[in-house]
């Protein structure tokens, strides 16, 4: 049923992923990806950083006002998966939110795709938006933060 | 497991991939117009791509759930709504004991799909669960369905199990429950330019038709069924007329008659056709056309044998590619 293309596709996504061992079983077929850890833990957030060159410098422009406020982790919304960043459902449809959005616990915020599979991603919390962290089309990373949020209280 | 039929509405029917390997006996084929639409129905919901499902047309239909069923709509948006509210086409939907699900009228396309994980518990007839409404054969009972009927269901998979699990821990006081996941396939479907190959009696056409054919537009008259779309448009006339033996025909096959109006055959068609044939829709662009309602306009585009191929084969890969990402989906979901 699966074909080498699928694995293919499986591998490669794997590879871009924060994912070191992955097991796959699928009709009495057994797979087991491990990657090798070439980087210790500091290079690997060094070459994080490296990845997303743009955003320090949107960081303190947007948010100068907000500078000493320490920014907590439900203050984040993050991808929860390895995929391509969408912004809107359609090309001709507005995004699901912007900077100086308010938005409701459970609200849609954007799309991640992995594989033709459109996955909605949610606010966690009530809030406003502080700063969308991504590009419309940009793949992203599981766990990379997508918005910065502005909890309500 | 049950679904009761509440209102039939205008056409609803039980409808697979279709009834292959009769067509020599002159057993239609039948099977869902839009078959890619369907087929990521019974995706989603973890079924194999060839179970049965319920083909909704246009609006008017509603159905109740007996127990708590995973299900999912595709096709066309046909406003589907569940105690008042809109529910989601393309994804999973976990729907709770009794719950009514009812179609409200075309918003887009014109048939929809309603797959139930398992399937519908019902005889196959000659390798096949679909309902051919003129021949009687096939589907519930060989008819269109009717007010009062009880379609039993089948035992669920492990997949389909997992899935209804964790999207009935997301339901809070509704009646249902859809997942955050979908495949964004209405983008096939609302198309209004639908590419053909040119047909094997093409150069017997005028030059005149041949032209009007591929740059004018038409129109679906109200003559149209699951078997065929009559259109009307220019009248494509022949260089001069001649005799034709009958020959083999496909899903989307258009054919001209002698008034000029083309015929698309569509899933019911019948098994040969003695009109000379124009054209052949791509595969890739059924769903299209299936979609398509009395009084849409259509235009034609040419493109070669080879061009339909590799849309066909695109599209397939796609359909491979979301079935792997739902197995991942269904491992990776708590």
């Amino acid at each position: 049923m699966i074909k080498m293309s699928d694995f293919q596709e499986m591998v490669n996504i794997i590879d871009r992923s924060s994912v070191n061992v992955f097991t796959f079983e699928y009709e009495g077929m057994k797979m087991k990806l491990e990657k090798q850890p070439v980087l210790q833990e500091k290079d690997q957030k060094q070459e994080f950083d490296v990845s997303m060159p743009n955003q320090p410098t949107l960081h303190e422009q947007t948010n100068e006002t907000s500078k000493d406020e320490v920014i907590s982790k439900d203050e984040v919304i993050n991808s929860p998966m390895v995929g391509t960043f969408y912004a809107r459902a359609n090309e001709d449809e507005d995004p699901f939110v912007q900077a100086g959005d308010a938005v409701e616990k459970g609200q849609v915020v954007c799309i991640v795709e992995a594989m033709k599979l459109f996955n909605e991603v949610q606010a966690d919390v009530d809030g406003e938006i502080v700063e969308v962290l991504v590009k419309d089309g940009e793949v992203v990373e599981y766990g990379q933060p997508l918005f910065k949020l502005k909890k309500r209280s | 497991m049950s679904v009761h039929i509440i209102r039939p509405g205008l056409l609803a029917t039980i409808q697979d991939l279709g009834r292959y390997g009769f067509q020599q006996y002159g057993v239609v084929v039948g099977g869902a117009m839009d078959s890619f639409s369907f087929r990521l129905g019974n995706v989603l919901v973890g079924n194999e791509e060839g179970e049965a499902a319920i083909e909704v047309t246009m609006m008017g239909t509603s159905l109740q759930f007996k127990e708590d069923t995973l299900i999912s709509i595709t096709g066309g948006n046909l406003n589907p709504v569940i105690d008042g509210s809109p529910v989601p086409l393309w994804r999973p939907v976990f729907v709770k004991k009794d719950t009514v699900l009812s179609f409200a009228g075309c918003q887009s396309g014109c048939r929809a799909y309603v797959a139930v994980a398992g399937g519908f518990s019902i005889p196959s007839v000659m390798n096949s669960k679909s309902t051919y409404v003129r021949g009687e054969i096939g589907g519930f009972k060989g008819r269109a369905l009717k007010e009062g009927d009880v379609i039993p269901l089948a035992e669920e998979n492990a997949f389909s199990l997992k899935v209804k699990k964790v999207l009935q821990k997301k339901l809070k006081n509704d009646s249902f429950a859809a997942a955050d996941w979908y495949v964004p396939f209405e983008r096939y479907l609302n198309g209004k330019v639908v590419r053909v190959v040119k047909g094997a009696e093409f150069e017997e056409f005028s030059e005149l038709a041949q032209k009007q054919f591929f740059e004018q537009e038409f129109q679906i008259t109200p003559q149209s069924d699951r078997m065929g779309y009559r259109l009307s448009g220019p009248s494509l006339q022949l260089k001069q007329s001649f005799e034709l033996l009958s020959e083999a025909v496909a899903n989307g096959t258009i054919q001209v008659p002698s008034d000029g109006n083309p015929i698309v055959l569509l899933a019911d068609r019948q098994t040969t056709g003695g009109y000379p044939r124009i054209g052949q829709i791509a595969a890739a662009d059924l769903p299209i056309i299936a979609q398509m309602k009395p009084g849409d306009r259509v235009r034609f585009k040419e493109i070669s044998l080879h061009e339909a191929e590799q849309l066909y084969m695109e599209r397939e890969k796609e359909i491979k590619q979301i079935r792997t990402a739902l197995l991942l989906k269904e491992r990776s979901v708590e």
